[in-house]
């Protein structure tokens, strides 16, 4: 499994910045930044860090669209699927 | 690591119940709780990522509940937060139909000792469908969610929808400000409150024909499109009718492009 650390502000719908991805064995440390990251954005209840674990972005975009995507796209997508 | 007794979890949980900021302390145990759910739901999710079904293997992504979403939860519900399911969570979306989503439950079922499983389908929550299995791993209880693309799809609009217009639209209520255009196409203008009726008329097309491919095919819609010209003519015809719902979904979903967010 790879972890990416995405920090989201759910008013823009948008990434604040690019995702940072960790290998299998750094679990830990994606765990501790995301931490000290939500700290960082602790007064701003619109701000969402997560870290997420995937075997792939692929897998992480098709089960997180959410974050990647917009309302239009992700509508789009769906009605390709 | 000291990681909490029970007891200290739940008086923990009862105190981010009821407070509007976070302590520093509490909020340091809450990281000690969330560091040892994170372990156990690494080590469920590497044990999902080699099973399969019917072949395919069922590529499991993780996520742990972020600080605000657990105060939430613990202040919309009245559970304890020893007791919280998803506090790690897991998601398996694949490509099939309701019958290859039991099939699924039961290939993790049989891998996992299961805690409880959460069917909803039948019985969608505020047109939220899928199925969770609650699995515990050294006494911590671990969520995966099962969804198909179509459920999936929908929760993933209806998130996004939640994310600028209010959280709250996830449980039924109206978003904030609901009369504002949400966007207009032409002489055609959609409130945010007529987008998200819209969502939820998306719903009820999911469960339908979702429903109905099972009903009269018990597989999933890829392969009924790959099997229709062979299909006896009585069967062709009723795929037709799930062919006319996919449409009408695929209509709704149009009408969703160009919303703003």
């Amino acid at each position: 499994m790879q972890y990416f650390l995405l920090v989201y502000d759910r008013a823009t719908g948008s990434l604040l910045r690019d995702p940072a991805a960790f290998a299998a064995g750094e679990r830990e440390a994606a765990l501790t930044l995301r931490f000290a990251v939500e700290k960082e954005y602790r007064d701003n209840t619109d701000v969402e860090v997560v870290v997420l674990g995937a075997e792939s972005r692929d897998d992480l975009l098709r089960t997180h669209a959410r974050y990647f995507k917009s309302v239009s796209e992700l509508a789009e997508a769906g009605s390709s699927s | 690591m000291d990681v909490p007794t029970k007891s200290q979890i739940d008086r923990l949980g009862t105190r981010l119940r009821t407070t509007d900021r976070v302590h520093d302390s509490d909020l340091e145990m809450l990281q000690d709780v969330r560091r040892a759910h994170d372990e156990v739901l690494a080590e469920v999710t590497e044990s999902l990522a080699v099973l399969s079904f019917q072949g395919d293997r069922l590529h499991p992504t993780s996520r742990l509940k972020t600080i605000g979403t657990i105060v939430d939860k613990l202040k919309r519900e009245s559970v304890r937060l020893s007791q919280m399911d998803d506090i790690a969570g897991t998601r398996v979306v694949f490509d099939g139909g309701l019958a290859d989503q039991d099939g699924i439950t039961r290939v993790i079922r049989r891998a996992f000792p299961v805690h409880d499983v959460k069917d909803r389908r039948e019985r969608p929550s505020h047109g939220y469908r899928a199925v969770h299995v609650v699995v515990v791993h050294r006494d911590l209880r671990v969520e995966i969610q099962i969804r198909t693309v179509l459920q999936d799809v929908w929760a993933q609009l209806m998130e996004k929808l939640a994310d600028s217009w209010g959280r709250r639209i996830r449980y039924g209520e109206p978003p904030l400000a609901p009369e504002t255009p949400a966007f207009r196409a032409g002489a055609r203008e959609l409130t945010r409150q007529e987008v998200v009726n819209t969502v939820l008329v998306l719903a009820d097309l999911v469960g339908r024909v979702e429903r109905l491919q099972a009903d009269q095919f018990g597989v999933g819609p890829r392969l009924v499109a790959e099997l229709r010209s062979h299909l006896p003519q009585e069967l062709q015809e009723r795929s037709r009718e799930v062919e006319a719902l996919y449409g009408d979904l695929e209509n709704t979903l149009r009408s969703l492009m160009g919303v703003d967010g």
